[in-house]
């Protein structure tokens, strides 16, 4: 490897920053359908994606040569700069779902930081109740089961209203991050492994895939449903996998022939996955592990193979799909930055 | 208008390093990193063989994808200097995209400062009529330093007379380094 310019820092920055505008998306999806059965899906999302987006920027910032002059990125004007962009999609992007976190805070925690900060105690009173939800029978009571519905009695029409809106708008800005980690490497011709119209999709597709892994693992620590309910959450969040790593992979396909077709230096820089330096560590950990493997068990969850294991045994593999996930993802980004700037334009 | 542009007779150069010494000295470069280059390649074994010798440089491109890729506008071309390339480092936030986007790698990293520089002409000097210092310094003369809309200068001569070559055109950077091939 050469010396690299852009190293863990930007990594961690392509993952959690995808990570969290997958969860933006899929939050606003799953509020915005009204389902019972996703509104633990709706909150777990909100919750997560302004911290990781958060985190993510900090990292950026950090990574800076002069941190402290970040402003500069909002105080001048090149829209054709990727990462101009990419700056007020990030600020949009945290603003929006810091107020999205918020009108989804579950009224336990809204309580616990009114009783910790007391000048807080009013507004936190207030918050709570806006996000009380009716209960699981209830709404099955009043819906006769199926018929989806807005789950919030107490709030005030505008605030539910603006919930909805904060939905609405984050879907897009979501879709707008995820794309835009990969058009910040996709943008510069002088590296070819990084210049093709696939990067921006894979990543897209790749946050996603990998967001949907995470709620997978932390949405039961957010909402607690009945075992009806679990099992029709689990259901729709293994479709939606599901469909996002058959997308990744037939991103990846023609990302590959790509490379038989391009000119020299696209083949010389796929060469990179196709014999070069990454190959074990893209087709093993990447498309093995992280891709095929959890899809297999996926594929079982979804038709329900695993009916006859014993339940000891079930929970286990479809975590570990999860996790499989989410560490192919967070390899996926370390191959692209590093393989890419290892590769020149000839 | 003034165009500044360089034409570089490779077929001169003896890979002496004298320009990346003499521009260290004078723009004040970090220990290890350079503004300016000599490339070799060999081709062939003993006694059969022969060597090719290519000095380079920041292309100042008409085209440059570093000025187009900046998120802050430190990276622009000096309209007021002869079309330069230039940086300013009070916009200049370290994020290094501009090395990744430039072709050629011209850029480095100050550590130190914590913002990126590059070969700027030496624009210090040209104002005081003086050539740039990779110029001045060459003792085979590879290099000729000048102005493309002045039909006297010796740059504009030298592409007149001399075929000429630019490196990575495709990459649609419209580079103003001429490499002349003979």
């Amino acid at each position: 490897m050469l010396h690299h310019e852009w190293n863990w820092m930007v990594v961690v920055y392509l993952y959690v920053g995808g990570l969290g505008a997958g969860c933006l998306v899929l939050s606003g999806l799953a509020h915005l359908s009204r389902w019972e059965h996703l509104r633990g899906i709706a909150r777990a999302g909100a919750l997560f994606a302004p911290v990781l987006v958060i985190l993510g920027c900090g990292l950026l910032v950090f990574d800076l040569g002069k941190p402290l002059n970040f402003w500069r990125l909002f105080t001048s004007w090149n829209p054709v700069s990727p990462m101009w962009v990419g700056s007020w999609l990030l600020m949009f992007f945290s603003l929006i779902s810091l107020c999205q976190a918020l009108l989804h805070l579950p009224p336990r925690w809204a309580l616990a930081l009114g009783r910790s900060v007391p000048s807080l105690r009013r507004p936190m009173a207030g918050l709570s109740d806006w996000n009380s939800q009716i209960s699981e029978q209830s709404y099955a009571q009043t819906t006769h089961g199926d018929e989806p519905m807005n789950t919030y009695p107490n709030g005030p029409r505008a605030i539910n209203k603006l919930r909805d809106l904060l939905a609405t708008i984050g879907i897009p800005v979501g879709i707008g991050v995820g794309i835009y980690t990969g058009v910040l490497l996709g943008a510069v011709p002088a590296r070819p492994f990084w210049n093709t119209p696939m990067v921006a999709q894979l990543f897209l597709f790749s946050a996603l895939s990998t967001a949907t892994a995470l709620l997978f693992l932390v949405v039961p620590r957010v909402w607690e449903g009945s075992q009806e309910h679990r099992k029709r959450e689990r259901k729709a969040l293994v479709t939606a996998d599901l469909f996002f790593m058959v997308g990744e992979f037939f991103i990846i396909v023609p990302f590959v022939i790509h490379a038989q077709l391009g000119t020299l230096s696209e083949k010389t820089a796929l060469d990179m996955i196709l014999g070069g330096a990454y190959t074990n560590i893209f087709w093993i950990g990447v498309v093995l592990l992280g891709l095929f493997l959890p899809m297999i068990i996926e594929v079982g969850e979804y038709f329900d193979w695993f009916k006859r294991l014993p339940q000891k045994l079930v929970r286990p593999t479809t975590a570990l799909a999860a996790i499989l996930i989410l560490f192919g993802g967070y390899l996926l980004r370390w191959i692209f930055v590093h393989a890419g700037q290892d590769t020149t334009f000839l | 208008m003034t165009r500044y542009a360089m034409v570089l007779n490779v077929k001169n150069c003896i890979d002496c390093k004298a320009c990346m010494v003499a521009c260290t000295a004078e723009n004040g470069v970090p220990l290890g990193k350079h503004r300016n280059w000599v490339k070799t390649q060999t081709r062939g074994a003993f006694p059969e063989i022969s060597m090719r010798i290519e000095p380079g440089q920041c292309m100042h491109c008409d085209n440059p994808p570093c000025v187009r890729v900046c998120p802050t506008g430190a990276s622009f071309i000096n309209v007021h200097a002869g079309g330069i390339v230039a940086i300013d480092p009070n916009k200049c936030i370290g994020c290094r995209y501009c090395m990744l986007a430039c072709p050629y790698d011209a850029r480095y990293f100050d550590e130190e400062k914590g913002v990126v520089d590059k070969c700027t002409f030496c624009l210090h000097r040209v104002v005081q009529g003086k050539e740039p210092a990779c110029v001045e310094t060459c003792p085979t003369k590879v290099r000729v330093f000048g102005d493309l809309d002045d039909p006297q200068s010796e740059v504009s001569q030298a592409l007149g007379t001399r075929p000429t070559e630019r490196k990575k055109l495709e990459a649609g950077t419209h580079p103003n380094l001429y490499y002349i091939v003979e």
